[in-house]
């Protein structure tokens, strides 16, 4: 694991625990955009976690590990899509359908294949940028950094672009506000909401797969804790807009990455319980967030809404 | 030529609402016979395990009662507040909470006063505490508009993360060095039937099933909660108090959850453990579903829960499968219980247009 | 027919189902070019299904559509607006949170992938200059009247270079003046060839601006008429099927005490702006005081207010002498107010629930319904008595003829009428002192229009007092005792029916003329 000795250090640690959670909330800020709620993302992450972990394992390659994150969460995202758009049921209930499957499928392939066989797969590592990696405590924090996170900086900048200054973000505020209008204009609702909520779901089995291959390096039940939710309650917070989001995420990863500081701490002060006390910070600190931006924040019109013509 | 979906209501006799559950349960172990010949083992011994461990004689009836318990406390409590409309998916974290209150007042009182006194007490606070835990994310939304959704989920994880810190610290037994548990209780709940293992909380649960189907269904006060669920402007419209139902409901709901890990703790376990918080208070919210969110089906909906639960743990021991097993079937049967409603009760026509 | 122009669009048999009713049974329509085509006929008639079939956001059960002579198949409105077809709702689809520009250009097949707010807003400025519209293109939709929205509406047809445009009920939501600017864009309209289809109800209009009019009543053509051969009283006539009576009997007045004064009462709506600007009347008990206006100047929350909904910002309510400004709505139930809400299947019944419990709502507490038992009681907990409720519903089912299979079905299956007469069988039996009436034949056949009327009068005559709600003009001049005229929030006239003619009641109503405040007090 990192040297966690260093301020560049826990900046470190703090974006790549937020990275993941990024990637989770930014493409639900999509799909609730388009007016659906995807209570499911913590079973996409622990789905797409599990066949990361699984296919770099058969092929050695950490690309496509990732990509079968993204192909897992494409088909559940699919799967959720008929249930709530086509069939239209209940967002909230069928969003935790998705999650009991995720989770026990993951849990339940991974013991019958693996058991309790111990395995190591190769895992993705930190990759410095030349030049800017040597500026003092930013450099180690931001440019030292696994590809994926990388791959954020750029990334959600684009996504935040997309969504107010192209046509298709145009369609998918339209179809969130107001889908009524958005179909007598002639904007295809359904293909919207479907195409939102698959991407947003496939973001989700991209970040529980890179929480696999990125983070932890190994598979075990229940490696999200709570993560998939916690990126939906930063949607809340970051009023539907993705830089905000990705604002809040990072608030998540350096408390945890703080916390995590400090459990070596207590370790050395030969006081071990007070390591599980530190974990409970982050989700206090995710409470009080939402606490406090709650007030005013108003959801896109439509969100958690069936849409039907007649 | 295009095909177009749509999605018509169908007129149906009553009987098949049953038909619903059965297919349900039925597809579901048919994949669950898949899963376990995927996973090299033999179904038909798998399931007869099963059968045998759950109802296959009078002890084992018994113990899937023990199973339902949890499952009948939780699911009235989460019925009973989506009657009024609010889902509580905070049930695990209440049920932890619960859990942990009890083993606390306990072991405070076991030892000073009667144990009946003791257990009354650690129930009472149990159901309190776990109400508050409710409370505290009802009156978020309430108050504050903030989703209660999150809220709730957030704080079920901070619940395993006192339970978790707790038992490594000031809960921590001072006999057991390796696994972080508590002190074992010397007041629990007595037997029911002696030489069995079915405990007082079973008998708790099902009065306050009952209770809470009379009170929703009998009284003035119920049918006003049953009101605002199911159109809060009409409540709104008729004067009734929305927000003090909902924080009732909620409060309630926590309660009920709370008594159901304080249960677990002081009927069944006799001591506390992370192994108590097993994902009950999610499973529970599929119970309630199954039930309709009636309290008396809920009661033969925890007991067929109960019964997978306890058969589950046979058919691991006779086939090497996990626990986990259980997990995915219960998935299953969740997702296809709200898709085969849709299906039966509605029809999926293709229009094919020229 | 037609002068000798060619056909546009042609419909052929086309056979439109819902549950329960067939809203289009074999119809045939045709459309010139360059004409006004009115499609005349009652609330349910199956105008806005036909016209939505055309516009592909239904698909017909039966029946072919053709347009230049090539048959057609509208899946979506996107195949409706390539082939020149453009429709405006009657309730606005607009997204309120964007710009003019942004709701004007999407879904615009040539857009971009790149969209840049003010390049499309100075693209647009020709067409609004065109239509002779005052518009500023990156104003926000939730910043416009009802007008300038309406206009928007016309505006996203036009961009797309449409044929045909249909008007669904255009003239609900406008001050008379609003209408004549209308009728003005419709003409200028067809003068470049574009044809015009005019869905209403209301006979004068189709009088004054349509060429060709068609009737239409429960789902069939009725009647196909050039204007030169039509008159209102034909009109009517093929409208309801029978010759129709619009006065109403009504006994004189006699009036009782002040039941209700109402003291500058302000309110914001809920946008945050002021919707009540300082309103005080009075009403006796035996009296219809009538709020006349067009929907959308304050009564709807003026009954809010009046009701417990919304808070007030400042001014006094009194109920036969008491405050009740701060009252909650249980309270004022208890004291003798009713509300018959304009919403009837979200505020007005339950609709899962069995039609024997939708009546007793507000009243399950009391006795018989419920009964005390000893200890829990004290907590307010009683036990219901079910015999007692089903037949409280047998019997309102009874007196107030309602048509329901049984008092246990679910209130959803009845129909519009019927859940009307249920919700006026609830209120009414509990002998309100006060009725609040918001639209309360709004979408009733008239059958059951009729019947609410003629109860409205009969309670009237009981000595209960009532303030009627309506955006029908007629309705409120043949019912009321006295009207008052709501304009931005205030009263601006206050009358007797009769005193004033059509003319200066729509000035009052668009806000062109104003009664001095003295006058508006002396009349109460």
């Amino acid at each position: 694991m990192i040297d966690i000795h260093t301020i560049g250090s826990v900046i470190n640690l703090g974006i790549v625990m937020a990275t993941p959670l990024a990637l989770a909330s930014v493409g639900e800020v999509y799909s609730e955009r388009a007016g659906i709620i995807n209570l499911g993302i913590e079973g996409i992450m622990l789905l797409g976690a599990f066949l990361g972990f699984h296919i770099t394992y058969l092929t050695g390659n950490i690309l496509l590990g990732y990509l079968s994150g993204i192909a897992v969460g494409m088909v559940l995202g699919l799967i959720l899509a008929f249930l709530v758009v086509t069939l239209r049921l209940n967002q909230v209930i069928a969003g935790m359908g998705i999650y009991f499957l995720g989770f026990g499928l993951s849990d339940f392939i991974f013991r019958t294949i693996y058991g309790a066989k111990h395995v190591t797969i190769p895992k993705s590592t930190q990759v410095p940028i030349p030049g800017l990696s040597a500026i003092p405590i930013i450099g180690e924090g931001l440019f030292h950094q696994y590809p994926m996170v990388y791959l954020t900086y750029i990334f959600i900048p684009l996504l935040w672009f997309i969504l107010y200054k192209t046509k298709w973000g145009l369609w998918l505020r339209a179809v969130g506000e107001n889908p009524k209008a958005a179909d007598t204009m002639g904007v295809d609702v359904f293909k919207v909401k479907y195409l939102a909520l698959i991407f947003g779901s496939s973001l989700a089995g991209l970040a529980g797969a890179f929480l696999c291959l990125g983070v932890t390096g190994v598979f075990y039940e229940n490696l999200t804790f709570g993560m998939g939710f916690i990126a939906i309650g930063l949607v809340y917070f970051g009023k539907w807009d993705p830089l905000r989001a990705w604002a809040g995420t990072m608030i998540f990863g350096f408390t945890w990455s703080i916390s995590t500081t400090l459990q070596e701490y207590f370790i050395k002060m030969g006081r071990p319980e007070m390591t599980y006390f530190m974990l409970m910070l982050p989700y206090i600190v995710t409470i009080i967030a939402l606490v406090a931006v709650s007030r005013g924040a108003r959801a896109p019109k439509s969100l958690g809404i069936p849409y039907s013509r007649e | 030529m295009v095909i177009l979906l749509k999605v018509e209501e169908r007129r149906l006799p009553k009987y098949m609402f049953m038909v619903i559950p059965v297919v349900t349960f039925g597809l579901a172990f048919l994949i669950g016979a898949i899963l376990m010949y995927w996973a090299g083992v033999d179904p038909l011994s798998g399931y007869s395990a099963f059968l045998e461990g759950s109802l296959g004689s009078p002890t084992a009836i018994i113990n899937s009662l023990v199973r339902m318990t949890p499952f009948l406390f939780m699911a009235v409590g989460i019925a009973f507040s989506n009657r009024v409309g609010v889902l509580n998916i905070g049930a695990e974290g209440q049920y932890i909470m619960g859990a942990i209150m009890a083993t606390w007042v306990t072991l405070i009182f076991q030892n000073i006063t009667h144990p009946a006194l003791s257990i009354l007490l650690s129930l009472i606070v149990a159901a309190i505490v776990g109400a508050l835990w409710a409370m505290f994310a009802g009156a978020l939304k309430v108050y504050l508009g903030v989703n209660e959704i999150v809220t709730t989920v957030i704080m079920n994880w901070l619940a395993f993360k006192i339970l978790q810190w707790l038992l490594r610290g000031p809960l921590k037994s001072p006999e057991s060095e390796m696994w972080p548990m508590s002190p074992p209780l010397k007041a629990h709940f007595p037997y029911i039937i002696p030489g069995t293992r079915l405990h007082l909380g079973f008998l708790i649960a099902l009065i306050l099933a009952v209770a809470a189907y009379y009170f929703l269904f009998k009284t003035n006060l119920g049918f006003k909660f049953r009101v605002t669920g199911s159109s809060p402007e009409v409540a709104t419209y008729a004067g009734y108090d929305v927000k003090k139902f909902v924080l009732f409901s909620m409060a309630f709901s926590g309660a009920m959850a709370g008594l159901a890990g304080a249960s677990e703790v002081l009927g069944v376990f006799h001591f506390l453990y992370e192994g108590i918080a097993v994902g009950l208070g999610y499973t529970s919210i599929i119970v309630a579903l199954v039930g309709k969110n009636h309290p008396l089906a809920i009661i033969a909906s925890a007991f067929m829960f109960g019964v997978i639960y306890n058969g589950v743990v046979f058919l691991q021991s006779a086939t090497g499968l996990t626990y986990t097993f259980s997990k995915a079937i219960e998935g299953l049967i969740y997702l296809f219980f709200i898709v085969s409603e849709v299906l039966v009760l509605y029809r999926i026509r293709t229009i094919k247009v020229r | 027919m037609g002068n000798g122009r060619r056909v546009i669009v042609s419909m052929r048999g086309i056979v439109k189902r819902f549950p329960g009713v067939v809203a289009n049974d074999h119809i045939d329509l045709d459309i010139y070019e360059g004409e006004v085509l009115a499609l005349l006929g009652e609330n349910g008639a199956g105008k806005t299904t036909l016209m939505n079939i055309l516009y592909g956001l239904y698909t017909p059960d039966e029946g072919e559509i053709y347009i230049n002579g090539r048959r057609v198949v509208h899946r979506s409105p996107r195949d409706a607006i390539k082939n020149g077809i453009g429709m405006v709702h009657q309730h606005f689809t607009l997204v309120e949170d964007l710009t003019i520009a942004e709701n004007v250009v999407l879904g615009l097949e040539e857009l971009g992938l790149l969209v840049d707010v003010k390049k499309v807003a100075r693209e647009i400025i020709p067409v609004i200059n065109e239509l002779g519209f005052k518009l500023d293109p990156l104003q926000k939709i939730w910043q416009l009247s009802a007008g300038e929205k309406q206009k928007v509406e016309i505006l996203k047809a036009l961009y797309r270079k449409v044929k045909v445009l249909i008007l669904d009920e255009p003239t609900s939501v406008l001050t008379p003046q609003d209408v004549k600017e209308l009728f003005k864009t419709i003409r200028k309209l067809v003068s470049k060839g574009i044809s015009v289809v005019f869905i209403s109800h209301k006979l004068h209009e189709v009088m004054e601006i349509a060429d060709r009019i068609v009737v239409l009543r429960k789902g069939r053509v009725v009647g196909r008429l050039k204007r030169e051969e039509a008159n209102p009283r034909l009109l009517a006539k093929l409208m309801v099927g029978r010759e129709v009576f619009l006065e109403i009997n009504k006994p004189p007045a006699n009036v009782g005490k002040v039941v209700l004064e109402v003291k500058d009462l302000k309110a914001l709506s809920d946008k945050g702006v002021l919707a009540l600007k300082g309103v005080s009347f009075r009403i006796r008990e035996g009296e219809i005081l009538g709020v006349a206006g067009v929907a959308g100047n304050g009564q709807k929350e003026l009954a809010e207010v009046l009701y417990g909904l919304r808070k007030p910002l400042s001014g006094k309510i009194y109920f036969l002498g008491k405050d009740i400004t701060n009252a909650s709505i249980s309270e004022r139930i208890r004291l003798g107010i009713s509300l018959i809400p304009e919403e009837r299947l979200k505020f007005g019944i339950v609709s899962e629930f069995p039609v024997a419990d939708n009546f007793i709502i507000e009243v399950v507490d009391n006795e018989p319904f419920s009964v005390k038992v000893p200890f829990i009681s004290a907590l307010g907990v009683k036990i219901l008595n079910h015999k007692a409720i089903l037949d409280y519903a047998k019997k309102l089912i009874g007196k107030y003829r309602i048509v329901a299979p049984s008092p246990n079905v679910k209130a959803r299956t009845l129909s519009g009428g019927n859940i009307q007469r249920l919700m006026v069988a609830r209120e009414f039996e509990r002998r309100p002192r006060l009725i609040i009436a918001e639209e309360p034949t709004a979408g009733l056949d008239v059958a059951a229009t009729e019947y609410v009327r003629n109860l409205l009068v009969e309670m009237r005559s009981k000595g209960h007092a009532i303030l009627l709600i309506s955006s029908d003009l007629s309705e409120v001049l043949s019912l009321s005792d006295k009207v008052m005229v709501m304009y931005e929030g205030e009263i601006v006239g206050v009358f007797r029916p009769g005193e004033l003619s059509i003319e200066e009641v729509g000035l009052l109503m668009a806000g062109a003329k104003k009664m001095p405040k003295e006058e508006v007090m002396r009349r109460w």
